[in-house]
């Protein structure tokens, strides 16, 4: 197990390389720049702030400062960028730092994520208790009651989750809530009664999906000869449940939850921008259209440790559910 | 999962139906009567129930880049930046005329380029200490500090070597030794300055100036080759010369001056150029000294030059005492006390800056003067500012806290002002589809504004480099039916300086002419449209730039009978085609930086930063450069003039439509005024609990 866990963490390393790598390069083969504006900047102090950014070095200077952990040119006023004051001889990614946005310039990229992140913990979080909740209990009952109005009923609320987006259910949910019963604000992150609908509209989407794996993982649990020979020995229904078909039949849901965690924590630039949440999401897209490059690299790379650690874990939860899995 | 198709949901419907059809009407009937409840006043737009106290929250439009006032340029930061901080004047909230702010008053010289800012005895910081003379210095000095990088630096490009020290550029200092009188074996003496001294000052009739920027080489290295402006006002002619002077010579460097020198009305003048020396822009100790000779109608000057690169302390500013800032410009600045009221020109305090660098502007450090103090800021979240107890006319700021939003999505920021959670929706923050649902409520609000929309035409496009072509197309846009579509005031462009600028009314050469357009055209070559080449028009990808293209494209197929096609990019990539002349017409807007002609006009002088369509007419050059040194502001507005008539005639773009600004501002909210440039000082601002009494 442990030797399984430190096989696929080193995996991960090379992993996390190539990405970086890639979208480093990736954005530079962008056209335009961080300084690109309507109002063009005078080219003399364009010229000042790529100094201050060290975009006036070669690429693969640029490339190996920001990785680290040699700062290749101290004391140059252009390795600020990725070196904090410049003058120390360490820099980049490897030693922890992100350097600072190009939008934000008074702040660095992992201040900016040190932010947003707990934002996006906190509604991810509930929004994958909203999940979980509204998903597994629905899904549970209609594979409980296959053929009800229960399994009808719920699966057609599934299906209908599933297909409407949450830029759609999002700006429903304020018209109803908000700007017809004036019952919840409509926008803005200042306490509970603020999070109710960018919950729900970004919990929705993952509750159907939930609900219609449960329903689906459970059915074909149900059929499965170890279920059918506990309850040839006479084994109550509800034991059978929690001990035999629950385990087995959520172990899609499980799959799924791990990538879905990953992408609930790390926020959804939808839910953020409609409900104004200070969450993480809308760095991706922001990022990238501002050319704000230190930033992008530093929420992709975020991003990407967050879905390497969560399919661990789902892999590891697997091995506790399924007892068919081993680690060698 | 099996899938049985739509029926079963039908089924299960109609079951719901027959079984509950009583619950379901009365639910429905209940949310309607609810909403009918709560729907206020239909007179305004959602709630209007004022905040408790003297709160005033609204949407700032977007997170601020910084909140540092030299470092900002957007409009949501200006908002921050003009209630955190306060410059030598502040804007009169009806028609921005300058007020006093940290200067009580100002002295202005005669030929207006020195100006004397008498400070406020009580002008103080938020931490208490006094505000004096010498953190205008700083701070001024500091934004034109190269290491500081300022978007907006160019403003202060007018003060007294304010751009050599902002681009590194090389000064040099002429001191005049003599004037003779050539040809005669003794040459004589007919002039002499009394003492070296004298010829620095100001006065001195011998004064010369010389502005040289290094060039480089491929390798990037200075080679020694001095180019820039040359203006002499020497003593046997009244005239200025003025022109690019070239030395050069590499390395250890003598050279002289390329090119023929005119007196305005004047004879010739042969100039000899001597220096050693290579200066270098990272290294602001190093001198280089010369002389330079100059010869016109037999008589001759010398004068000796010493040149390097401008330093901080060489930029035209300097504190006489505490309470005194002298400010030299080059030349006269009509608008220069509306400059001093804009943020970036706002002081910061040294200490705080000088102890924490570039990360001093959060709530915990930051020091400011202006009448709020920042005390919360939560990224992508919101700014929390509360009335400052130093502010010198804080008796009169009657709000006791702001809070700014960054929402960025229109429909969010009227979702939260209809909800009542917000109390100023800001200007063009509003869906176009909302205005015929909204223009008749009480609290929207229209006023022109100081931009304009308009098509860029690149004139090195072997089609549009004909000026007759530019004019039909120009000639064939209906204006009227275009701003009828905006819907939001918006008003047609039939110049391009928009109005409202003092004293300043624009040419009106274009027309709506359908005809004369269909003339034009032919007479290029292409009568009713035949043989004409596909162009397109580019434009970033939203949806309003893509209708307003659609609406030009069927007007020039209506009208001149021509195919353009439509070309939508990336914002950053249209940007950058945009700056590489690599589109054929592409969508523009200005938003002027000053109530002034000047900041619409200079855009299009031959190779400006923000030219864009390879356009280059001298006469007009000359006349914004004119429009520069004069200090009449009536022969200036004429100048402005004549040079707009030229633009509007040669039509290197062609202008759309004046914009306006339209928001949401709730009823009691008081104090907050419409103007040209959509600034709504803070202080003015107060809540209106007992609004409804007078209404």
């Amino acid at each position: 197990m442990v030797r399984f866990m430190i096989r696929r963490l080193l995996a991960a390393i090379p992993v996390l390389w190539i990405i970086v790598t890639a979208t480093f390069f990736l954005m530079r083969l962008a056209p335009g720049g961080p300084f690109d504006k309507e109002r063009r900047v005078s080219p003399e102090v364009e010229a000042n702030l790529r100094t201050k950014y060290c975009l006036d070095c070669p690429l693969w200077q640029q490339y190996l400062t920001y990785l680290g952990p040699l700062n290749l040119n101290p004391g140059q006023g252009g390795v600020k960028a990725f070196g904090g004051d410049g003058s120390r001889p360490w820099s980049g990614i490897l030693t922890g730092d992100f350097g600072p946005s190009f939008k934000y310039a008074n702040r660095s990229v992992g201040s900016i994520i040190a932010e947003g992140f707990p934002v996006s913990i906190h509604l991810g979080g509930m929004a994958l208790l909203f999940a979980i909740i509204m998903g597994m209990v629905p899904g549970l009952v209609a594979a409980l009651r296959q053929n009800t109005a229960w399994d009808y009923g719920s699966m057609s609320a599934a299906m209908l989750g599933v297909s409407i987006p949450n830029f759609v259910l999002g700006p429903l949910l304020v018209l109803v809530f908000s700007l017809t019963l004036y019952w919840l604000p409509p926008a803005r992150w200042d306490g509970p009664r603020y999070w109710i609908l960018p919950t729900i509209t970004l919990g929705a989407i993952y509750a159907a999906y939930i609900a219609r794996l449960t329903r689906g993982g459970m059915l074909e649990v149900v059929r499965q000869d170890f279920v059918r020979t506990a309850r040839a020995k006479g084994l109550p229904e509800s034991l059978i449940l929690w001990r035999h078909t629950l385990r087995g039949g959520l172990l899609p849901v499980i799959s799924f939850l791990g990538p879905a965690t990953a992408r609930l924590l790390t926020g959804s630039i939808v839910v953020e921008k409609i409900f104004l949440v200070p969450g993480l999401g809308r760095y991706f897209i922001d990022g990238a259209i501002n050319r704000d490059y230190t930033l992008v690299l530093g929420v992709v790379l975020f991003y990407s440790s967050m879905l390497i650690m969560l399919n661990l874990v789902v892999d590891i939860l697997y091995g506790f559910l399924d007892p068919r899995v081993t680690y060698d | 999962m099996s899938d049985q198709g739509p029926v079963w949901i039908e089924r299960v419907l109609m079951d719901l139906w027959r079984r509950q059809r009583g619950l379901l009407l009365s639910l429905l009937l209940w949310v309607v009567l609810v909403s009918a409840g709560c729907g206020s006043d239909s007179d305004y737009f959602g709630k209007v129930l004022p905040p408790k106290g003297q709160v005033l929250r609204f949407n700032n439009g977007a997170e601020p880049e910084y909140l540092d006032p030299q470092m900002m340029t957007g409009q949501p930061d200006g908002r921050i930046a003009w209630a955190l901080f306060e410059g030598l004047t502040s804007y009169d909230p009806k028609d921005l005329t300058p007020l006093p702010g940290m200067a009580e008053s100002w002295e202005i010289s005669e030929d207006g380029r020195v100006y004397l800012f008498h400070l406020r005895k009580n002008a103080r910081w938020s931490n208490g200490d006094p505000l004096t003379a010498h953190d205008f210095v700083y701070s001024w000095r500091r934004f034109l500090n190269p290491a500081t990088a300022a978007q907006y630096a160019y403003l202060l490009f007018g003060v007294r070597h304010g751009k050599a020290y902002c681009t590194g550029e090389w000064i040099g200092r002429f001191w005049a030794t003599e004037l003779r009188r050539r040809g005669s074996s003794k040459p004589e003496v007919i002039w002499q300055p009394a003492t070296e001294a004298s010829q620095q000052s100001d006065k001195g009739d011998s004064r010369a100036e010389i502005t040289l920027s290094p060039v480089l080489d491929a390798e990037e290295k200075p080679t020694g080759v001095l180019r820039g402006d040359l203006l002499l006002e020497v003593p046997w002619a009244k005239g200025r010369l003025q022109g690019s002077l070239e030395i050069a010579k590499t390395g250890e460097a003598t050279g002289s001056v390329t090119g023929k020198w005119v007196l305005d009305g004047g004879d010739p003048v042969s100039l000899e150029f001597n220096v050693s020396g290579v200066l270098d822009r990272n290294d602001r100790e190093k001198k280089v000294s010369g002389t330079i000779r100059a010869e016109a109608g037999g008589l001759q000057w010398t004068a000796r030059l010493e040149a390097r690169v401008a330093r901080a302390e060489d930029v035209g500013v300097s504190a006489l005492d505490d309470r005194t800032l002298r400010v030299e410009l080059d030349n006269p600045i009509q608008y220069f006390l509306s400059l001093t009221a804009f943020y970036p020109l706002s002081p910061v305090h040294p200490a705080t800056i000088e102890k924490y660098g570039e990360r001093w502007a959060t709530p915990e450090r930051m020091v400011s003067n202006g009448a709020f103090r920042l005390v919360e800021h939560s990224l992508q979240n919101r700014i929390v500012m509360v009335r400052s107890e130093t502010y010198w006319d804080g008796e009169n700021v009657k709000l006791e806290k702001v809070i700014a939003y960054p929402v960025e999505l229109y429909t969010t920021g009227c979702d939260l002002y209809k909800a009542g959670e917000i109390d100023i929706e800001p200007s063009n923050y509003i869906p176009l589809e909302f205005i015929p649902r909204i223009k008749t409520k009480k609290d929207y609000a229209i006023h022109p504004y100081l931009g304009t929309y308009f098509y860029r035409i690149n004139v090195n496009h072997p089609v549009l480099k004909d000026k007759r072509v530019r004019r039909a197309l120009a000639f064939s846009v209906d204006r009227e039916a275009m701003v009828r579509f905006l819907r939001a005031g918006q008003l047609p462009a039939w110049y391009f300086v928009p109005d409202g600028i003092p004293r300043y009314k624009s040419p009106r050469l274009l027309r709506f002419d359908v005809k004369e357009a269909k003339r034009l055209l032919a007479e290029a070559g292409y009568p009713g449209g035949k043989g004409f080449p596909k162009l397109s028009i580019l434009y970033n990808t939203t949806e309003q730039h893509k209708q307003i293209a659609v609406i030009m494209q069927r007007m020039w197929k209506k009208n001149l009978g021509i195919d353009i096609g439509l070309k939508n990019q990336e914002w950053k990539v249209y940007l950058k085609s945009q700056r590489s002349l690599d589109y054929e017409i592409s969508r523009s807007g200005w938003i002027g930086d000053y109530a002034d002609p000047n900041t619409f006009l200079d855009m299009f002088l031959t190779g400006g930063g923000n030219n864009n369509t390879g356009w280059s007419n001298r006469r007009y050059d000359e006349l914004i450069a004119m429009a520069a040194r004069e200090s009449d502001p009536q022969r200036r507005m004429q100048i402005f003039y004549e040079a707009e008539e030229i633009l509007m005639d040669e039509l290197p773009i062609i202008p759309l439509y004046i914009y306006t600004t339209f928001y949401l501002k709730k009823p009691y909210v008081r104090g907050y005024t419409s103007n040209i440039q959509d600034v709504h000082p803070l202080k003015y601002v107060w809540i209106d609990h007992d609004w409804r009494a007078k209404e």
